[in-house]
């Protein structure tokens, strides 16, 4: 047991976690996980990171609210019942989707897309910063822990055989959700294996046998190294190999090329469970520009990737669940400059073969005054941790609420069942 | 399966960390030795040590050393600023005449009504490379400075209020240049209640957040919450939403336009303009607001806001986090906070009170910074004495490792804590860069003759002065086994440059 473990248990201000740990219902439910097949084409949760808080109500549009287009003069979009060329797609009588995620639409129709509308935090804050940490680690208001909830998975259902590809990201830093004592392993871009063939010895051999302060770090840079040259290699081998079909559809932007590359790598069966992918860009304060503005392209590249991965992995998105989200929605009147400014209640969305029903989930309150949290923005009617918990146990079959992942939270009213079994 | 008992386990666990714990106690007892003195405190208060600088240091000891840079007037620098004004002449102009320079002629709206498609191709290609010629003198400043300033303190600092006072090149564009010498560097050693005025005063901080276009008419909270949050209280420390929209409601009528500056010359600038400005009253973290006072209501608020207790402790925290440790002791935390209470925030004085505290020396503190792409770069030139010239390949190299200068688009600029670098891959970008740059230098001689000269040592005398020059701190036997294992000069500094040793500090 590392360190930081030590630390979360100490500071998570719950029993729950250090609770479960000490109980052994994580030891048992552990074990099963052990003695399961741990290779192999294992179910994939792809976590998509909207950083900046997106503007749920420009994305997923109650277009029969006169009071939305009333107060969005500036930046409402034209609902499907007009002539716009630009009009929102129809999803069912009450929302439709912004025109930039037509492959969004296209999934929805085919029951592959579940929009999630006002999800979000119960917390009330409307820092970027805190809001993101508070969801990334599940666990609102609890400043002392400390790690994240897909990295809190990953540590209560490891075995000593887990793959080495079991969770990793395409990018330089890990999203604060698999920051924790589970190895991840982050890929920046491409290495070449010569350069890895000059530090494999210093960091293979090398060992810290001296005590102090400054030897914990010196352990921690090794044993990142270690695994880097490990993992890399491997990575460059699958990322470099040419899987042929799909790739084309992919558009040509880093975040296509990332999803694409992701998609290597979970075709290539190496039993990888949990990936994220930050994006970000999203605090639109001014100029929001929602059809082919700010918001608009960043959407249209959001869809046409995230549509060209489900493409891409076709049959096997049967055990492939993508859920996007940002850490709250906006005011619901626009601000002063074309834009709006931190909200509270969000939009999520889940994208797979084994969503439930073709349908818009999360409970929907209009626009009117009362109906707003407090006067202005959209109300959190669904706790994220309600999402994140069903999307594990639908992928993994592991109730993360039972075995205390989510610090202080209990099952509370009606899980949104958007997704089946898998 | 039976759970295992769990005072079994509980008593295993004890047992496991209890022993170590007893042991690090003992070995961080030990006190630094003076050339470790001399190490930590060009670890910490400068971008690390130049060749011989340690055997310096040590010798005058570090004390004397820490006391000149921490009046960094005392110390002449005049080489480089000689050499700054000629290559990067856009820091030291007032904002009229950045524009006279950086900005293509004005046309009238007649006269840009009748350029042909050619012309405004063209006008327009000559504005982005003036503008490309702005941002990169004021990148290449940073780089330049922080590897070879003299006032290293100074510039150690500097990279310090830069993130805590963050703005974004590409938003604020022709106003960066300023912000960074009127703002940053010209408030860095002075009262904190004057450097936070000056930044909300700043057409950078105003665009960079957005209060430029808020008004009493159409609100905008952006920068009235990162004011509190990020740059005096900190996040949810004695304020709520209230206070957010009230404070935006104080500072409307901040914003930029043309006025007459210092100069007496037509000038885009910092202006308050009444007919945005909301002149009702408001009550902001105790502080009552009458109301139309004009500008001097917003005045009164960063005042109140910038000598706030709850300033001074998240400030404390963070600098004690900076130039000590990534979790600094309360003790030390609150008596940094009783000095920069009692001086009224003055900086100087609080960054002494960090540097002379007991803490800052102890050997528990020593080498246990993870040094951020920036530090690891510049670290890196100054161990070699690398002339700093090919600046727009280091920036690059920045942009890559996730640490591009001025370029950090959320407010709370970059952490320098390990938790937001240490990351699985973070060693395979270091290495890439420890190839290259070793590369790059044997390739163009760029090496000083002093290190060319080694290349004829024996090897074990090779590594010897590889680890004198950059793992100073690691013990001989290891770092010298380690090194030889590379070929020749160059394999060598590879080797070092991407050893854990080179990231602590």
């Amino acid at each position: 047991m590392n360190n930081s473990r030590r630390r979360f248990i100490k500071q998570s201000g719950s029993a729950a976690i250090g609770a479960t740990l000490l109980n052994g219902t994580v030891t048992q439910s552990s074990l099963g996980r052990i003695l399961g097949n741990q290779t192999g084409s294992k179910p994939t949760l792809v976590v998509i990171y909207l950083r900046g808080g997106a503007d749920a109500l420009n994305v997923v549009i109650p277009y029969k609210e006169k009071k939305y287009a009333e107060l969005r003069p500036t930046i409402a979009l034209p609902g499907p019942d007009t002539k716009d060329e630009n009009r929102a797609i129809p999803l069912d009588d009450t929302f439709a989707l912004n025109p930039n995620l037509k492959g969004f639409a296209k999934l929805y129709e085919k029951g592959q897309c579940a929009p999630i509308i006002c999800v979000g935090s119960p917390h009330p804050t409307r820092s970027h910063f805190s809001a993101q940490d508070y969801m990334e680690r599940a666990a609102p208001g609890m400043p002392n822990v400390t790690t994240g909830w897909l990295n809190r998975y990953l540590e209560e259902t490891k075995s000593e055989n887990d793959p080495d590809l079991r969770s990793f990201v395409l990018q330089p830093q890990l999203p604060r959700s698999l920051r924790g004592t589970y190895p991840v392993v982050a890929m920046p871009r491409r290495l070449s294996d010569q350069t890895m063939e000059i530090y494999k010895d210093s960091y293979n051999n090398m060992t810290t046998k001296r005590k102090g302060s400054g030897q914990q770090l010196k352990g921690q840079i090794l044993s990142t190294g270690k695994s880097t040259i490990a993992n890399l290699k491997e990575l460059n081998r699958l990322i470099g190999q040419d899987s042929g079909s799909g790739d084309s559809n992919y558009p040509k932007t880093p975040f296509g090329a990332r999803m694409s590359n992701v998609a290597k790598i979970i075709k290539a069966n190496k039993g990888t469970e949990v990936t994220a992918l930050d994006y970000g860009g999203w605090d639109h304060h001014q100029n929001e520009g929602p059809i082919d503005g700010a918001l608009g392209t960043k959407l249209a590249d959001l869809g046409d990737s995230i549509t060209a991965f489900a493409d891409d992995l076709g049959e096997r998105m049967e055990r492939v669940l993508v859920l996007v989200m940002s850490e709250f929605g906006r005011t619901v009147r626009e601000n002063g400059n074309n834009g709006t400014d931190h909200g509270h209640g969000g939009a999520m969305f889940a994208i797979g073969r084994m969503i439930s029903e073709k349908k818009t989930y999360g409970t929907w309150n209009g626009l009117e005054d009362p109906n707003l949290y407090k006067n202005r923005d959209l109300p959190v009617n669904t706790d994220f941790r309600s999402v994140f918990a069903e999307s594990i146990h639908s992928l993994f079959g592991f109730d993360g609420i039972k075995a205390g992942l989510f610090p202080k939270y209990s099952r509370e009213n009606q899980p949104l069942n958007f997704l089946r079994k898998v | 399966m039976k759970p295992i008992n769990c005072t079994f386990l509980l008593a295993l666990l004890m047992s496991c960390f209890l022993l170590p714990t007893v042991l690090v106690q003992a070995e961080n007892a030990t006190p630094l030795t003076p050339r470790e003195q001399a190490i930590h405190a060009l670890n910490r208060m400068s971008f690390g040590p130049q060749p011989g600088q340690v055997d310096r240091v040590s010798k005058m000891g570090w004390e004397k050393w820490a006391e000149r840079q921490l009046e960094p007037e005392s110390i002449d620098d005049g080489e480089l600023d000689k050499r700054l004004k000629e290559n990067n002449p856009s820091l030291f102009m007032g904002s009229h005449e950045i524009e006279q320079n950086y900005m293509p002629e004005r046309l009238s709206k007649e006269e840009q009504k009748n350029l042909s498609a050619e012309e405004r191709q063209k006008l327009n290609k000559k504005r982005n490379q003036l503008r490309g010629k702005l941002g990169n003198e004021l990148i290449s400043s940073v780089i330049v400075r922080a590897a070879q300033s003299e006032r290293q303190f100074q510039e150690v600092i500097v990279e310090f209020w830069r993130n805590h006072l963050n703005v974004y090149l590409p938003k604020v564009r022709y106003a960066a240049n300023h912000y960074e010498q009127n703002v940053i560097r010209k408030h860095a050693f002075g009262k904190f209640e004057e450097l936070i005025m000056a930044s909300a005063k700043h057409p950078a901080m105003l665009i960079y957040l957005d209060n430029h276009i808020s008004k009493s008419s159409g609100l905008n909270e952006n920068y009235a919450r990162e004011l509190m949050e990020l740059h005096t209280l900190g996040v949810d420390n004695h304020y709520t939403q209230e206070d957010v929209v009230e404070l935006a409601r104080v500072l409307t009528g901040w914003t930029c336009g043309r006025k007459k500056g210092e100069d007496g010359l037509n000038t885009y600038g910092f202006i308050f303009n009444p007919r945005f400005h909301d002149k009702n009253s408001a009550k902001i973290v105790g502080l009552e607001i009458e109301g139309d006072g004009g500008l001097g209501d917003g005045e009164k608020i960063v005042l109140h806001l910038a000598r706030h207790k709850g300033t001074a402790q998240y400030v404390s925290t963070k600098l004690c986090r900076y130039l000590v440790s990534d979790n600094p002791s309360q003790e030390l935390i609150d008596r940094v906070t009783q000095v920069f209470l009692k001086t009224n925030g003055d900086l100087r004085k609080v960054y002494r009170a960090i540097i002379f505290s007991d803490e800052f020396m102890m050997r528990e503190n020593f080498k246990t910074k993870f040094k951020t792409p920036f530090e690891f770069v510049i670290s890196w030139l100054r161990a070699a004495n690398a002339p700093v010239k090919q600046t727009g390949t280091i920036a690059r190299t920045l942009t890559e490792m996730g640490q591009p200068i001025y370029m950090c688009d959320v407010p709370t600029g970059y952490s320098d804590q390990a938790e937001a670098w240490l990351d699985p891959g973070v060693m395979a970008y270091r290495w890439e860069c420890s190839v290259n740059y070793t590369q790059v230098l044997a390739k163009r001689g760029a090496v000083s003759p002093q290190v060319e000269s080694w290349k004829k040592l024996p090897p074990r005398k090779m590594a010897e002065k590889v680890r004198n020059m950059l793992i100073p701190g690691e013990p001989v036997e290891s770092a010298v086994s380690m090194l030889m294992k590379g070929e020749g000069l160059r394999g060598m500094a590879q080797l070092a440059l991407g050893s854990p040793a080179f990231q602590q500090q």
